[in-house]
């Protein structure tokens, strides 16, 4: 049941028919983990905080550099050297006190990821590399969770919503893992962008409506202002999900 | 001229392209195909003049690329039907 405050609180997304109280009500209680606190996780765990997702855990490994400041916006100045995690679990609190948050101090990996998804009913990309990714996407695919693909480059970035036994998995779409240069190049509306489309592909799971996105990925050039949406296919060899969707 | 045109993994639509009398090599086809494919800046079908990392496989009638004495400069004769698989990079940073 949601409260009078928050009857208020969400109001204005309760009117989306989509959402609904039964929707809202599916948001209080869901779990969702963010995998990475940088620039897409800063801005996805905003406004899934906002949303009145009942419970986020965040899991990254890093400490705040200046260099992080011209796109991680939960984090300013004065919290340079902190847990990322520990700064994004107080300004989000700030957010939305009702939301409980659980940070994690660690680093993703093939042996922690199937534990990290304990209790957990969706899973939001924020990593900044490919290894992680592919852990967390192999982990969802043998548990059934969604995970919400993003990555960015540069003025360049991807949304794709995988849904375990509906749609490919990332190893479909990428069976083979190229390692990029780092520090990679970014500009911070970018990863604002496609964590705020990740979002969006999130909420309609949660709330339980199927992503209409799903089984189709989102490319956005910044430089020449496009979305592209292309759809995405099974590999029927797929080490990942190939048995599971056969 | 028939173009085979396959994004591996995304979609597949069969594409035609059309040259003037002067045809075409293999490179102006790929050079062609790279100006109207939509999401043209996530490929890299040609790097400098040559095969960008973004393509698997290129096969002239059914031959591989490699093995053509004149590679992406031999040129194309009407009704040549060209089979080019490529794929997206992933971008990966967060």
């Amino acid at each position: 049941m949601l409260t009078s405050e928050e009857l208020t609180r969400y109001s204005r997304q309760l009117l989306i028919p989509e959402i609904g109280q039964e929707g809202q009500e599916r948001l209080k209680n869901a779990s969702v983990l963010l995998a990475g606190v940088g620039g897409l996780g800063c801005s996805s765990s905003q406004f899934l905080a906002c949303a009145g997702v009942g419970s986020i855990t965040m899991v990254d490994r890093d400490t705040v550099a200046l260099s992080d400041l011209n796109r991680q916006v939960l984090y300013g100045q004065n919290d340079i050297g902190k847990k990322k995690v520990d700064v994004a679990a107080e300004r989000l609190s700030r957010l939305n006190s009702s939301v409980k948050i659980y940070p994690r101090f660690a680093e993703i990996t093939e042996e922690n990821a199937s534990k990290l998804l304990a209790g957990i009913e969706l899973v939001m990309d924020g990593l900044d590399n490919l290894q992680a990714r592919f852990a967390l996407n192999s982990a969802c695919v043998e548990k059934g969770i969604p995970f919400i693909y993003g990555g960015i480059m540069g003025l360049k970035g991807m949304v794709a919503a995988i849904v375990p036994g509906k749609t490919p998995c990332l190893a479909c779409l990428y069976p083979r893992i190229r390692t990029h240069e780092r520090p990679f190049p970014v500009l911070g509306s970018v990863p604002a962008i496609i964590a705020n489309l990740q979002v969006i592909e999130a909420i309609k799971i949660l709330t339980g409506r199927y992503a209409p996105s799903a089984g189709r990925m989102i490319l956005f050039d910044g430089g020449e202002m496009n979305f592209f949406r292309l759809e995405i296919r099974k590999d029927e060899t797929c080490k990942v999900c190939g048995k599971e969707m056969g | 001229m028939e173009s085979n045109f396959i994004i591996k993994n995304y979609f597949e639509p069969p594409v035609e392209f059309h040259f003037g009398e002067g045809g075409a090599t293999l490179r102006q086809l790929l050079e062609k195909i790279g100006s109207q494919c939509a999401p043209v800046s996530f490929l890299e079908i040609l790097k400098e003049g040559e095969l960008g990392e973004g393509v698997d496989t290129l096969f002239l009638n059914g031959r591989n690329y490699f093995s053509l004495e004149k590679g992406l400069s031999t040129p194309l004769q009407d009704g040549d039907r060209v089979t080019l698989e490529i794929h997206i990079e992933p971008v990966d940073g967060g």
